[in-house]
């Protein structure tokens, strides 16, 4: 499943979680514990609220100095990963700011 | 009584680790990287008194200067820690709803709710298995329960009966062998059996994890806990049963007079007064606990000092502490049935104990009991 970078996605609501020292550890109950380290960490750390992926986008490329565009595609495949794995859901019923 | 984590540096920064975030506490965490020979006594301390968590939240929070590799060691330790922990609140959630489905009310008690409901981050509190308060009068559905499930007990019951009476918790193990102990009781021997686990029973404190709700004790009866645990649970204090403690003792909610009254009633109020005291030593944080004068002020009386010297980080033993529970109940009926089950368990029992290749009971209470002897006519005034 592809979540468009106009759509919102957040965290799944029964997602277990750890913040570790190098990497965040997510598991959902019967399935395997995910450890997830660096660009996706900091992405999960984005999603403690339910964005879009332009905003994930632009706040990734702030604190990274680059641009929203730079880092849309590798971050795309990301967030639909996180997607095909059930961590992270699209948001229901709310529209995106950017569509609004 | 010298302070819990030993007296050599590697103990002192152990101790400082087991008071970061701690309001108010004077420890010091070293200044620069510890030394090589130093390090690895301080790492296997930090782990056996189960403090990775807090360990990795003072690197992270810049607080305890680490050399890259030593970062590596902490790093891959709480990972390894916290993944486990994720496996105990599975199993966890899994075993409140099949006990909620059968009509057992639980209370989540110690590390998970503990890292949960106390600290500011979850990831700071390791534990090894899955606590649970079983509501009374349910213990013997909530154990047959789960042996139904497939989570074996390692024991079976000590005699017919014993459970409901006289036990402070049965042992089950879930998948990969996590362990899970249902309580009946706050602690083992005197103290355990003095506190009517009713007294402690009530809507208790929510929280989620995992997206469901789950309920530890409310904060008196935590802290409470957290003391007879820090005192009565180990064969010495654990570092991070007393920062429970010290933890619940600062929190800006909790009610003083409520803690003094529920260890009233419990007959734990020398156990109390002694933990906090102990925690506040171990942290020097006490004195900006309300409770702390409480604390300092209490002196126990004749039934205390006997029933706390029976334990085993007070100088007793495990034979000690479990005699000691004659002294926790009120009728020599009780007194008597608890004495026949302690000296004549089972046969099912016995048996089970044996096939488990664990020691037999008299020939070590008698060893212990022998030990105690020599020990008390060694400090006996010539």
């Amino acid at each position: 499943m592809t979540a468009p970078g106009t759509a919102r996605v957040t965290r799944a609501p029964d997602i277990l979680s750890r913040t570790c020292l190098t990497s965040v550890l997510v598991r959902l109950r019967g399935a395997p514990t995910i450890s997830l380290t660096e660009a996706a960490a900091e992405v999960w750390g984005l999603l403690d609220v339910d964005r879009t992926v332009d905003e994930v986008a632009e706040a990734l490329a702030a604190r990274h100095g680059t641009t929203a565009t730079a880092v849309l595609d590798d971050l795309q495949r990301l967030v639909d990963d996180l997607v095909a794995l059930g961590v992270v859901l699209p948001a229901p019923g709310i529209p995106s700011a950017s569509t609004r | 009584m010298s302070l819990p984590g030993g007296a050599d540096p590697a103990g002192g920064a152990v101790r400082a680790v087991a008071a970061h975030g701690l309001a108010g506490s004077h420890l010091a965490l070293p200044e620069g990287p510890l030394a090589d020979d130093v390090w690895p006594e301080f790492f296997r301390a930090a782990r056996r008194q189960r403090l990775i968590g807090l360990l990795a939240a003072t690197v992270a929070d810049g607080a305890l200067e680490v050399t890259d590799a030593q970062h590596e060691q902490v790093a891959t330790a709480h990972a390894v820690a916290m993944k486990r922990v994720l496996d105990i609140e599975v199993l966890a959630l899994d075993v409140v709803e099949r006990l909620e489905q059968a009509g057992v009310g639980v209370r989540v008690l110690k590390g998970l709710a503990t890292a949960h409901v106390d600290m500011a981050d979850p990831a700071r509190r390791d534990f090894g298995d899955v606590d649970l308060l079983v509501e009374p009068g349910r213990f013997a559905l909530a154990v047959a329960t789960l042996t139904a499930a497939g989570m074996p007990r390692d024991l079976p019951e000590r005699r017919p009966g014993f459970d409901e009476r006289f036990a402070k918790e049965a042992t089950l193990y879930g998948p990969r062998e996590v362990e899970i102990d249902l309580h009946r009781l706050l602690a083992l021997g005197a103290f355990g059996l003095r506190l009517d686990p009713r007294s402690v029973w009530d809507d208790g404190q929510p929280f989620v994890v995992g997206g469901r709700r789950l309920c530890a004790l409310q904060p008196p009866a935590r802290l409470l806990h957290a003391a007879y645990s820090s005192l009565l649970g180990d064969r010495s204090p654990r570092l991070v049963s007393l920062r429970d403690t010290a933890q619940l003792a600062q929190r800006d909610d909790i009610d003083g007079d409520a803690v003094v009254a529920l260890a009233r009633v419990a007959g734990g109020q020398a156990v109390l007064a002694r933990a906090l005291r102990l925690a506040g030593d171990t942290f020097g944080t006490g004195p900006d606990w309300a409770l702390w004068r409480w604390a300092g002020a209490h002196r126990g009386g004749w039934w205390d000092r006997t029933c706390l010297r029976a334990y085993e980080s007070q100088g007793g033993s495990n034979t000690t502490t479990l005699l000691s529970g004659a002294l926790g109940l009120t009728t020599w009926r009780d007194r008597a049935a608890y004495a026949g089950a302690m000296a004549f368990p089972g046969r099912a029992y016995v048996a089970a104990r044996r096939t488990a290749g664990r020691p037999s009971e008299w020939r070590r209470a008698l060893a212990e009991l022998a030990r105690s002897a020599v020990r008390t006519g060694r400090r006996a005034p010539r």
